[in-house]
């Protein structure tokens, strides 16, 4: 079945095709949130209270952009007030996901210093200017979709996108970790 | 990176994220500087080294499927107690005014009609309830 007539169907109040809509849309939320808050208890959370609001909500979906980017403006939102709510720290994920090892200990090593490095970067950008990076970098949105999803001009969607790419390039390079 | 450089610095992000055409303008300074141009795969390099990342968070390793049953209980538990809400409301509504009705006609006088219709219903109802009794078992053929 397509997105489409999934979602007519849900709306009308199907159960069934609502789920399939979730479940075909999960593991972007729960990447998009992982990837966002660096801690897996928050993005589980956070992915339940996306999922939760977009089952109460679902009529209220005007179908204007995908069904997968209505579920990360949500959970951007959440995380956006879970933020407020209390400052979570973020955490190095290091400990809870092994890294593919591979053949090449030397080169795994490199790896791992390097993501260690990319995640201590990527903590160091506030979450606004983080939540835009990721939805470019990661997800590909356009500069309007992506201030669409956050609510603010795209200028600033913009000039946090490139103060982020800047500071990561910088870091990645060697530079410091201001 | 000099000043005139600079000024590409931010339409090359732009161009490495799509969200620009390279115009001959740049591509023609690209040619001529190798600033520019390092910066430009300066930024490829750190794609390759963002994507680490995403190798990193194995999300098939992670995913807990159940959080969408979760999410629909949740929704259900919170439909129920509305509804529960709605239907004690409802109630309320309804014994609020059936209490403000007897008063206000136990306060204009008629407050002996009430006595004789409660005490109507007190003893009608039982023997209305037999009657319901009778008929059912006579219904059921017993
Ligand atoms: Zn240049």
């Amino acid at each position: 079945m397509l997105e489409a007539e999934l979602l007519v169907a849900a709306k009308s109040g199907d159960r069934k095709s609502l789920e399939t809509l979730l479940m075909d849309n999960y593991k972007i939320v729960f990447g998009y949130l992982l990837k966002l808050s660096m801690n897996e208890d928050t993005a589980r959370d956070l992915t339940q209270e996306t999922m939760t609001k977009a089952i109460v909500n679902i009529k209220n979906f005007k179908g204007e952009s995908k069904f997968a980017t209505w579920l990360i403006s949500i959970a951007s939102n959440l995380f956006k007030d879970a933020l407020k709510k209390k400052s979570r720290t973020l955490e190095n994920i290091d400990e809870k996901i092994d890294l593919d090892a591979g053949e090449d200990v030397e080169q795994t090593i490199l790896t791992r210093e390097k993501l260690a490095i990319l995640k201590n970067a990527l903590s160091i950008i506030p979450e606004e200017m983080r939540q835009a990076f990721i939805l470019k970098h990661y997800y590909n949105y356009s500069y309007e979709e992506i201030a669409l999803i956050l609510k603010c001009p795209v200028g600033t969607v913009r000039s946090r996108i490139h103060y982020s790419i800047k500071k990561l390039k910088t870091v990645l390079e060697g530079g410091a970790l201001e | 990176m000099s000043e005139c450089c600079k000024k590409y610095e931010a339409d090359l992000i732009d161009i490495y994220y799509g969200e620009l055409e390279m115009s001959d303008e740049i591509k023609t300074h690209l040619e001529e500087c190798d600033l520019c141009a390092s910066y430009l795969k300066g930024l490829e390099e750190v794609k390759s080294d963002l994507s680490l990342l995403d190798s990193d968070i194995n999300i098939d390793n992670i995913v807990d499927e159940t959080l969408i049953r979760k999410a629909f209980a949740a929704v259900d538990k919170k439909t129920e107690k509305k509804n529960r809400f709605f239907d004690l409301a409802i109630f309320l509504s309804i014994a609020a005014v059936i209490i403000a009705a007897a008063l206000m006609l136990a306060y204009k006088g008629y407050g002996i009609y009430l006595i004789y219709f409660q005490a109507a219903v007190f003893f009608l109802a039982p023997i209305g309830l037999l009657g319901v009794i009778k008929m059912r078992q006579f219904k059921e053929g017993v």
